[in-house]
């Protein structure tokens, strides 16, 4: 046996260069006028040159409405709602990807120009279970439909009743794809956030959420992607939620950087922040480098 | 004088039930002045009715088709049930769930006074030589009465059935539960010596007690699969302890064996094990379940034997295959979980069974580590409308992985909605999470097989 056999394999990463959209702010106020000096970022903690930063005033943002069985038709009007004005905040720049979810998973719209929403979300009647899961999944893979940034507004009531993938399996996607995640949950019950190990969490099998996973659940689908987990009561208006994470993300960086060898294939934790000033930065936890 | 009284009585009550039946419209009177409330009580009740209407047509149908805007009284709507007459007696659950279980309770008290012999009254003269229970016509009429509490019994479970995958409709639920368990009480009457019904085959009268007790216990596999349906695991296990099938009814054993299965996996999923209200049941006392402190795993074991025991006495049950083979796959087993599923990937299977046995056959795959074998088993679930939407997620995800968005991207175009016409029916796997069945034909038939001729 050679020598050069007995060393393990060597995979090559295919990472070209890599895209990190950030939030800066100091106490919940965005930060603006950042230039890439103002950053730090790191890649399973060596830090990296960054080649760019950009702004995110082109987006392709996503809808994706709960139209489950819970989902009152007063409830469910209030969406509507929400969702036309948040398309009339668009602009010609932007594209939008409108989903829903109940027994099924249904795409009524695909990065589209923003236009009226109200006549397509108007043919929807709410019923039947929630597949949460398989909402996650879609959205994470349908923001590769438009090059543009993208952003995933996700809205539900409840928790999932029967998706085919596993709430382990969801945030595996999120890993995999480049989007931020803003879970809005509607209502949900005021209990205790469960623990990431629980077995709703871990298993590689379908089992119902137990109090508080489907709270760690959006919760960690905001950590992974670098977005935010917001709850709003039953009654409470759903176009300012709406409005407010839209000006939220109109505030965010487009940190881009080519790894620095060795980028081993696999996950990458990433790591940004501010240098030389204070202030916090909100990103998503990491990327997976393929191997070649 | 009895007799007189008997029917006098009769009579007045059933021209109570008309009034309150047929010339009042029920609804209203559960109506709130508002006309939207009214209007959505109405709809609400006429939905049910629809919903019990179509998983009650596999029965073959009579000519004589359901009249639409009549409401229906207890009686009528068993005596249709027995005729044939599906659609019309599933329209029973338009009325209130009150007022239905007060009626049937009035119904179920005349017709066991019709066919039950009359107490001796002191100082009145004994013409009982006049009375029903010593005439021939008195075993006619216990055999009519017999027919009718066991058709009670068991039009409402297949009310219940239905009603049980939908979440919501408790009150109508407990109503129907109540119905038929005193159904069943009012027809035990009928097996004691001195009250048996005419039977039309001239069988002895052990046979004629046998036949009795053999439709109570098919009744109740059909009642367990309700309880399934409503993960109400104690009153589950209550039932199916009392449940004494007579040696060689194979079939039925395999539907309990298989509905114990069914519990167990769906009590796993579910964990903790969701406590529902019971009407009748909560007076039976059920040790805690052991398995409660088990792993998923060994708990999913529980349940795979169940499975297993239905297979043995029934090897050609395709659910209980089915559910095996998924728990086989849950418990690392991957190569028996393939070969258990192989048989129900054929084309003469039921396209929920074949599609659910491709997806599990896939993630088996995906699991061993043979992503291409499991590609291919997926593509060919995708072909199947049942099991569609997995499918494609799961071949979405295996893109995810490989890095592959695209693919994935592309996917995800069968979810596009074109005018809002695809099928929103839920995907087979988000049904059988839930431990919900395919096939509820089965237990009915079994039950409608042994109803007192």
């Amino acid at each position: 046996m050679t020598g050069a056999s007995r060393q393990p394999p060597q995979f090559r990463a295919v990472v070209d260069g890599v895209t990190v959209d950030a939030y800066a702010h100091q106490d919940g106020t965005p930060i603006a006028g950042l230039t890439r000096d103002d950053f730090m970022l790191r890649d399973n903690g060596i830090i990296q040159r960054i080649d760019a930063v950009g702004t995110t005033d082109s987006a392709h943002v996503i809808v994706g409405l709960d139209v489950s069985r819970s989902v009152d038709g007063e409830s469910f009007a209030q969406m509507r709602a929400a969702v036309q004005m948040l398309s009339e905040q668009l602009t010609p720049a932007d594209r939008s990807s409108l989903l829903t979810f109940g027994n099924r998973v249904r795409i009524l719209q695909r990065a589209a120009s923003p236009g009226n929403v109200t006549p397509v979300l108007e043919r929807v009647v709410p019923n039947g279970s929630t597949v949460l899961h398989d909402a996650l999944v879609t959205g994470t893979v349908l923001a590769r439909a438009d090059s543009r940034p993208a952003v995933f507004l996700i809205l539900t009531d409840g928790q999932d009743t029967g998706s085919w993938s596993t709430a382990s399996a969801a945030l595996e996607a999120l890993r995999y794809g480049h989007v931020v995640v803003y879970p809005v949950g509607a209502g949900l019950p005021d209990v205790p956030v469960a623990s990431v190990d629980s077995e709703y969490m871990r298993e590689r099998t379908w089992l119902a959420p137990q109090p508080g996973d489907t709270l760690r659940l959006l919760q960690s689908v905001a950590e992974i992607s670098g977005g935010q987990f917001l709850r709003v009561n039953r009654g409470e208006p759903l176009a300012s939620v709406f409005r407010g994470i839209m000006a939220q993300y109109r505030q965010r960086y487009l940190i881009t950087f080519t790894p620095t060898m060795p980028a081993g294939p696999g996950w990458h934790r990433l790591d940004v922040s501010l240098r030389n000033r204070p202030g916090t930065v909100v990103a998503r936890e990491g990327y997976v480098a393929r191997a070649q | 004088m009895a007799r007189v009284s008997l029917k006098t009585k009769a009579f007045r009550f059933e021209t109570l039930v008309q009034g309150d039946n047929m010339g009042v419209p029920m609804l209203s009177a559960n109506c709130e002045p508002d006309e939207r409330a009214c209007r959505d009580v109405r709809d609400r009740r006429a939905f049910l009715a629809s919903c019990a209407a179509a998983v009650l047509m596999p029965w073959p149908q009579p000519a004589h088709a359901a009249q639409q805007g009549t409401p229906i009284n207890w009686e009528r709507a068993v005596d249709a049930y027995l005729d044939g007459n599906l659609p019309l007696a599933a329209r029973v659950v338009e009325t209130p769930p009150d007022a239905l279980r007060a009626q049937a309770d009035d119904t179920f008290t005349r017709w066991v006074a019709q066919a039950s012999p009359p107490k001796a009254v002191p100082g009145v003269a004994d013409d009982s030589a006049d009375l029903p229970t010593s005439r021939p016509a008195g075993a006619q009429v216990r055999r009519a009465t017999v027919r009718r509490l066991q058709g009670s019994a068991a039009l409402a479970v297949e009310v219940m059935l239905p009603l049980s995958t939908m979440g919501g409709r408790d009150a109508d639920l407990r109503a129907l539960e109540t119905i038929a368990l005193a159904a069943l009480d009012h027809a035990a009457r009928f097996e004691s010596p001195d009250l048996v019904p005419h039977d039309p085959r001239g069988r002895r009268l052990e046979d004629i007690r046998h036949t009795l007790a053999h439709f109570r216990a098919r009744w109740h596999v059909a009642f367990l699969q309700v309880l399934v349906n409503e993960h109400r695991r104690r009153d589950a296990l209550a039932v199916a302890g009392r449940i004494k099938l007579p040696p060689g009814d194979t079939a039925a054993l395999a539907e309990m064996r298989f509905l114990r299965g069914l519990l167990e996996e769906a009590v796993v999923r579910f964990n903790p094990p969701v406590r529902r209200s019971s009407v009748a049941l909560d007076s039976l006392s059920v040790p805690a379940p052991s398995s409660a402190m088990l792993s998923v795993g060994r708990r999913f074991d529980v349940a795979g034997d169940w499975f297993r025991q239905a297979l043995a006495a029934r090897p050609d049950h395709r659910e209980a295959r089915l559910h095996l083979g998924r728990l086989e796959l849950e418990r690392g087993r991957y190569a028996n979980a393939v070969d258990m599923l192989a048989p129900l990937e054929v084309p003469t299977v039921d396209p929920t069974s074949r599609g659910l046995a491709c997806l599990f056959t896939a993630e088996s795959h995906v699991r061993n580590g043979s992503p291409d074998l499991a590609r291919r088993a997926f593509e060919q679930a995708s072909a199947i409308g049942a099991v569609r939407q997995s499918a494609l997620i799961a071949l979405a995800l295996m893109a995810v992985q490989e890095g592959q968005f695209a693919d994935a991207t592309t996917l995800t175009r069968a979810f596009d909605v074109d005018g809002g016409s695809a099928d929103d029916t839920a995907d087979a796997w988000t049904a059988y999470v839930s431990g919900r069945r395919d096939n509820h034909a089965a237990v009915l038939d079994l039950m409608r097989e042994v109803l007192w001729p």
